[in-house]
């Protein structure tokens, strides 16, 4: 069998799956449209392969052939969160309110499917370019039914609106002189770690041998940006409940080194923490105490040193980033957490009975943070044994009630059918 | 700080890191091939593909010269895909670069109309700038393998994180 057949019968297999995956009973249309254009995709590369004869061009046919391998690495993962939508463990009384709030953020046309995941970081969305579109929300499998973890995916919308909003393409001359600044200004130590390149300090955005030193530095600075966007979405969608969520599943921290792509732990708390206290959110006293830094990731010095470029320009940007996104939701009109509504709906809890009408979603959310963060909270009804699942049903109740109101006013359309 | 405007930006960017771009090429190569063999399947892949590199530069307002919209990451991409189809013998600057991109977009826009050396060319193009964009996100799957955080597989396809 030589790589071209190969490559055409797992293709061949690979929508074969598909189909069979299209049987399956889904909750909403969203997951079946993900299939959808998972099999459209496949199914044309998989024309272009067919068109290539067995003796072919050696260069074209090794690269067609390894293009679809890829194809089949990346998206087989998708085909199983679609399948996992399916799972009675999901919080299905979290869909319409989100997709609600993925279409106000996002526009008319977003898809949006929730899963649940046997990976302890699970939260996941395509890449840029693949199944455009379509939002992709999951959570660890034990934890999917929790709603108090809901916030988080105000992070994986923030992913959504940054490629939207094109904000890399933005934010690209920026970021850009904040890496070539620093480096400027370390000049002696970069021509350390790049004695070969011939250029004045002026003219290292210019040249094309000295600007390609910058690549690594400028993607994990690119990288390092959006995840601080994110976060500043999720805690503006979602107030205090975001941080408290994300203080739940994430500290103190994990063991393994830190990924470059990512801001260092500490910073990135601490951008949680400034932001909180810009907005006026209370998250709680010490908050960054909770976290601790991962070790450094084992890189090479010249790599340490261009992630120290990335470190600093990103955290340049954070205001900027802040700007951005309160700006962007501004303009969307995006539902905020209100302290009134928050107050009114804890006092429900505390009576055991859910939220009603009219409240949105991250107002239930903040106020079902500040029970489950209550040490008091039904200290005088014994009755209630299990306290985190009544809180958790009161929540979800919440929302579904939330939901009803949303639905039979005049502009519903979030069902995703 | 200027507001973001309403509706979103709509014209596409060429970003490296953008999944689609591998397969884009991929694709194209093959419209290339066919047409080169004389058995054109169209030219979607290849338009599209002209689109993104022709929106990665742009014209200097009141005189004929190019500069680039592309990120470095990007053009480093562009640029080792341009070294490795020897379209030209060197490239120093950035200009240069953008003039090429341009060259690219162009020749890519004229499809079946160009010399058959020049369509090969494109078609060494399109392989090179598929290979390149892949190894590029795969360069940082390898590395957040190796830091074993096992979150992240960010590049070509899924990406996971926490959050």
């Amino acid at each position: 069998m030589i790589p071209l057949e190969c490559a055409k019968k797992r293709l061949e297999a690979f929508i074969h799956q598909i189909g069979e995956l299209k049987q399956s009973e889904f909750p909403y249309k969203h997951s079946e449209d993900a299939l959808l254009q998972v099999e459209s995709d496949a199914g044309r590369f998989l024309s272009h392969l067919m068109r290539l004869p067995e003796d072919g061009k050696r260069s074209l046919l090794l690269n067609a052939c390894r293009q679809s391998l890829d194809l089949l690495y990346f998206q087989l993962p998708v085909l199983g969160f679609i399948l996992r939508s399916t799972n009675v463990r999901n919080a299905f009384e979290a869909y319409s309110p989100l997709l609600r709030l993925a279409r106000c953020l996002l526009g008319p046309d977003i898809r949006l499917i929730i899963s649940s995941e046997w990976e302890y970081a699970p939260l996941l969305h395509p890449s840029p370019g693949m199944i455009p579109d379509f939002v992709l929300i999951g959570l660890p499998a034990h934890e999917s039914g929790n709603p108090l973890l809901i916030p988080l995916s105000g992070h994986e919308l923030g992913h959504s609106l940054w490629r939207k909003a094109k904000l890399k393409a933005r934010l690209r001359e920026t970021m850009e002189r904040h890496i070539s600044d620093g480096i400027r200004g370390r000049w002696a130590e970069y021509k350390t770690f790049f004695p070969d390149i011939m250029v004045d300090p002026e003219n290292i955005e210019k040249v094309v041998r000295a600007r390609d030193t910058l690549e690594q530095a400028v993607s994990w600075c690119q990288e390092q940006a959006e995840e601080v966007f994110c976060d500043l979405v999720g805690l503006l969608l979602f107030g205090s409940s975001y941080a408290h969520a994300f203080a739940y599943l994430l500290s103190p921290c994990f063991s393994a080194p830190r990924p470059p792509d990512y801001p260092a732990r500490r910073q990135r708390v601490a951008v949680i923490e400034r932001a909180a206290g810009k907005l006026g959110i209370f998250v709680q006293s010490d908050y960054s105490g909770m976290f601790q830094d991962l070790l450094d990731p084992p890189l090479t010095k010249r790599e340490m040193f261009m992630l120290s470029m990335a470190d600093r320009a990103s955290d340049t940007l954070v205001a900027e980033l802040m700007e951005i996104a309160e700006g962007i939701l501004k303009e969307r009109q995006a539902p905020r957490p209100d302290p009134a509504e928050i107050a009114e709906i804890r006092k429900r809890f505390d009576l055991v009975v859910p939220a009603q009408c009219g409240h949105n979603l991250a107002s239930i959310l903040c106020a079902g943070w500040e029970a489950f963060n209550d040490k008091n909270l039904w200290i005088n009804v014994p009755q209630i044994k299990d306290k985190d699942g009544m809180l958790r049903e009161l929540i979800l109740k919440s929302m579904e009630e939330y939901d009803l109101e949303l639905l039979a006013g005049p502009s519903h359309d979030a069902q995703g059918k | 700080m200027e507001r973001m405007p309403i509706p979103w930006p709509e014209k596409p960017v060429f970003q490296i890191n953008d999944a689609e771009i591998p397969m884009l090429a991929t694709e194209a190569s093959i419209e290339i091939d066919c047409t080169l063999r004389g058995d054109p399947v169209g030219f979607a892949a290849v338009n599209r593909l002209a689109d993104l590199i022709a929106n990665s530069v742009e014209v200097v307002e009141g005189g004929g010269e190019i500069r680039s919209l592309m990120d470095i990451p990007t053009s480093a991409v562009l640029g080792r895909a341009i070294n490795k189809s020897q379209r030209v013998a060197e490239i120093n600057t950035v200009d240069e670069l953008a003039e090429e991109a341009r060259r690219i977009a162009q020749d890519l826009r004229s499809g079946t109309s160009i010399q058959k050396e020049s369509l090969e060319k494109l078609e060494d193009f399109c392989i090179a700038l598929a290979m390149e964009a892949a190894s590029y996100g795969q360069s940082f799957f390898n590395r957040n393998n190796f830091i074993g955080q096992g979150n992240e597989d960010d590049t070509l396809g899924v990406r996971k994180e926490a959050p």
